[in-house]
């Protein structure tokens, strides 16, 4: 044991806290050496005087004055109105940032919302065209054709079916 | 409440035996938060002469300690509702006390007002509010006292803290960590340290 190690247990010998085999390293440092013996002695006195240091008291009117305090500055016994832990003003902050959260929040959620739709949108048009085969689009085209061919038959058919009146209706002078 | 001072004892009969109460302080402290003035009262009177004892040894002015207890007394009445059980009560008091005694200390360094700076060193460091000592054994040791006061407060600010609840207020290595809020293994090594270096101030004390 050295003089370091030596001074570092002092406190653990005291206490009575130090391993077994460290305690008999520790004596036998202090029997070879008179001066490591005589500080463990002084601390030892010295831990004893500051115990029997002289106590000082409260003055007679301490409580008093105490009490007299609370009263008159209207000191109240604790934050009764605390909720789940938190003072007034911090539950408010904190109410505040929940609220401003889930607002943001929400907006958020709606704008990733309205651009997924949009974006589904075109992927599905875009797959639909993708995906029609080619006849369809044929048929398609002569249904088109067909239904204009129609209309216009009807066409020719309303103005057939007209009745030509400037034939029938002659004005004859006399 | 002025009554309930001189009552408290027969509201709340405390059959001590040493320093064993019928209530706890834990158990004073629940009924305080439950509104029984009674239990702060007893509260004040089992630590105020205690917390006295750490603020005088750690200011070294009787007034300013007095005035500190009390307002660790008033902080203890105003958050009473902070108080949790999973911490001792001591260590909860222990450690507003020795917040207030910090700030007190640096308003004090920062005025460099401090008495030793004061008054000579044959002056009476401490004004110390006892009876004069009669015999000669009282008188030496009223010096010894003096000469330790002195010592303690030389001694660096993290070393005096530790001493003083260690080897006075006789608090045990695990409050100390949790009042000054450092690891058990610093305060083992603090409070040798600073017995240590007590020694070198103390040496003339021994020759």
């Amino acid at each position: 044991m050295n003089r370091y190690e030596f001074e570092n247990l002092i406190s653990d010998y005291l206490d009575g806290s130090i391993p077994f085999k460290k305690r008999t390293e520790f004596e036998e440092y202090m029997k070879d050496d008179p001066d490591a013996e005589s500080l463990v002695r002084n601390i030892k006195t010295t831990i004893s005087e500051m115990n029997n240091l002289q106590k000082v008291k409260a003055a007679d009117n301490f409580n008093e004055k105490l009490l007299s305090r609370v009263e008159n500055e209207g000191i109240v016994g604790g934050p009764n109105n605390t909720i789940l832990g938190f003072t007034p003003f911090y539950a408010s902050i904190l109410s505040c940032l929940c609220v401003a959260f889930f607002v943001v929040a929400s907006q958020l959620i709606n704008v990733s919302q309205d651009s997924s739709f949009e974006i589904k949108t075109n992927q599905y048009t875009a797959e639909l065209e993708k995906n029609t085969p080619s006849y369809s689009k044929n048929v398609d085209l002569e249904k088109k054709l067909i239904v204009d061919s129609n209309i216009d038959s009807l066409q020719d058919k309303t103005e057939k079916e007209k009745p030509n009146n400037s034939n029938k209706i002659k004005f004859v002078n006399y | 409440m002025m009554n309930q001072t001189s009552s408290i004892s027969s509201i709340m009969p405390l059959d001590k035996a040493g320093n064993n109460y019928v209530y706890s302080d834990e158990q004073l402290m629940a009924r305080f938060q439950k509104g029984d003035e009674n239990a702060y009262i007893e509260l004040v009177n089992r630590y105020r002469d205690r917390l006295l004892n750490f603020i005088y040894n750690y200011i070294g002015d009787f007034e300013i300690s007095e005035d500190i207890v009390q307002d660790t007394m008033v902080k203890l009445y105003q958050k009473k509702h902070y108080y949790r059980e999973i911490a001792k009560f001591s260590t909860w008091l222990y450690t507003i006390a020795k917040n207030l005694a910090n700030t007190e200390f640096r308003k004090k360094k920062q005025r460099k007002i401090t008495l030793l700076s004061q008054i000579s060193r044959d002056d009476k460091p401490y004004d110390i509010p006892a009876d004069q000592p009669d015999t000669d054994q009282e008188i030496q040791s009223d010096i010894t006292n003096k000469i330790i006061r002195k010592a303690i407060d030389e001694l660096p600010e993290k070393f005096k803290t530790v001493i003083l609840l260690r080897d006075i207020q006789e608090l045990s290595y695990e409050e100390i960590s949790s009042i000054i809020e450092v690891p058990l293994g610093t305060v083992k090594s603090r409070i040798n340290r600073a017995r240590l270096q007590l020694q070198v101030e103390l040496k003339h004390l021994r020759t």
